[in-house]
């Protein structure tokens, strides 16, 4: 079971900033030790499967755990060892 | 899409397949961050412009010279009578500045590929990772107009210090309400990037610019959903959109210059990231405008 240490909310209508989301997604996660993980919110198709190819690529755990209000959820962590 | 003002600015999917290996077309995407977009996959044949090492001064806070656009475009393979469809990252967002710019510089066939990255990806049609090379042209800028298409700094601060804005030009505010109203001096998840204040420019309208879009497939709504969402913009005023840093303003400009027909908008790139930064810059709290 992955520990979940931080959550993300990225909203198309205003996620503008120096890094692209899935950056940020995928930056955290390489800080970040066996079995523990994020949760993500996205609500732009593009960034969901770029963080799945990207996530998968890169030895991540991806799993889609439904909708919500509009966003995909997404849960992405480190396989536990 | 003949029911827009100017249907020939928009190609569909079918339209780029369609038009993959025609030597007549230049496929660009336009990225902020290839390595999450072009990278993983982009169309086939489709060359790539940086937003910001390619299209953003080296130095100042401004776009490539003349020359240096000439110099992109040439090494890319674009000349200057190719049929050239945009499309990107972040929903188009930097198509839709890079369309803003070309048009400055004086391209004339020019196409946004509507729905962008999800529509292709959404319609599971062909993608690549080959980087294609074209061969060099001598490519020119044959005019610059920013006249027509840029609003800086000090002529919209006459504007409101005069009382003019929503008399003789209209503001038209595309970020989320919550950076309208002052609630968030920075969009979620970049609390390192706030501005110095929150709120709008005096007299501006919120209009998001995801309005625009369809949800699920990225694509521009139909006209008269267009006008219902912009019935507060008059057509017998100069337009002036802005955001934070104008890549969102430029989609919205795009759509009430093509696909409405409003005949006088430009986009203030400054927008909130330098309005909200300047010292004395009027700035109002708050939902109305």
């Amino acid at each position: 079971m992955a520990l979940i240490l931080k959550e993300y909310v990225f909203d198309r209508v205003e996620s503008c900033g120096k890094k692209s989301p899935v950056r940020v997604i995928l930056e955290e996660l390489e800080k970040m030790s066996p079995c523990e993980g994020v949760n993500v919110k996205l609500n732009d198709y593009d960034w969901v499967l770029t963080v799945k190819s990207l996530g998968e690529l890169r030895g991540f755990n991806v799993e889609e755990e439904g909708k919500e209000d509009g966003f995909i959820k997404l849960k992405v962590y480190n396989p536990c060892q | 899409m003949s029911q827009y003002v100017h249907p020939e600015v928009l190609a569909d999917t079918k339209f780029v397949l369609d038009n993959l290996n025609n030597p007549k077309v230049r496929i660009v995407e336009v990225d902020y961050d290839p390595s999450t977009a072009y990278n993983v996959w982009h169309i086939p044949n489709a060359v790539l412009i940086r937003w910001r090492e390619d299209l953003r001064h080296p130095v100042v806070r401004d776009f490539v010279t003349p020359e240096q656009f000439e110099e992109l475009l040439s090494k890319l393979g674009v000349g200057n009578d190719h049929t050239v469809i945009l499309y990107g990252d972040y929903n188009n967002w930097f198509a839709a500045y890079a369309f803003w710019l070309f048009k400055a510089y004086g391209h004339e066939d020019l196409k946004l590929l509507n729905g962008g990255r999800t529509k292709w990806a959404k319609e599971q049609l062909p993608t690549s990772k080959e980087v294609p090379s074209f061969p060099r042209t001598n490519y020119k800028v044959r005019k610059v107009d920013w006249g027509s298409h840029r609003a800086f700094f000090w002529e919209i601060l006459q504007r409101v210090n005069r009382g003019e804005v929503g008399k003789l030009v209209q503001l038209v505010d595309v970020r989320s309400p919550k950076e309208y109203t002052g609630e968030i001096k920075a969009p979620p998840e970049y609390a390192d990037e706030q501005s110095q204040v929150g709120g709008h420019i005096p007299g501006a309208v919120s209009i998001p610019w995801a309005q625009a879009v369809n949800p699920d497939t990225g694509e521009f709504k139909p006209r008269s959903e267009l006008e219902n969402i912009y019935q507060a913009v008059p057509k017998d005023k100069e337009i002036i959109t802005y955001c934070r840093i104008g890549e969102r303003a430029s989609h919205t400009w795009f759509v009430l210059k093509y696909l409405l027909g409003y005949p006088a908008v430009r986009v203030y790139d400054g927008s909130s990231a330098e309005w909200n930064n300047i010292v004395g810059a009027p700035v109002k709290r708050g939902s109305e405008p």
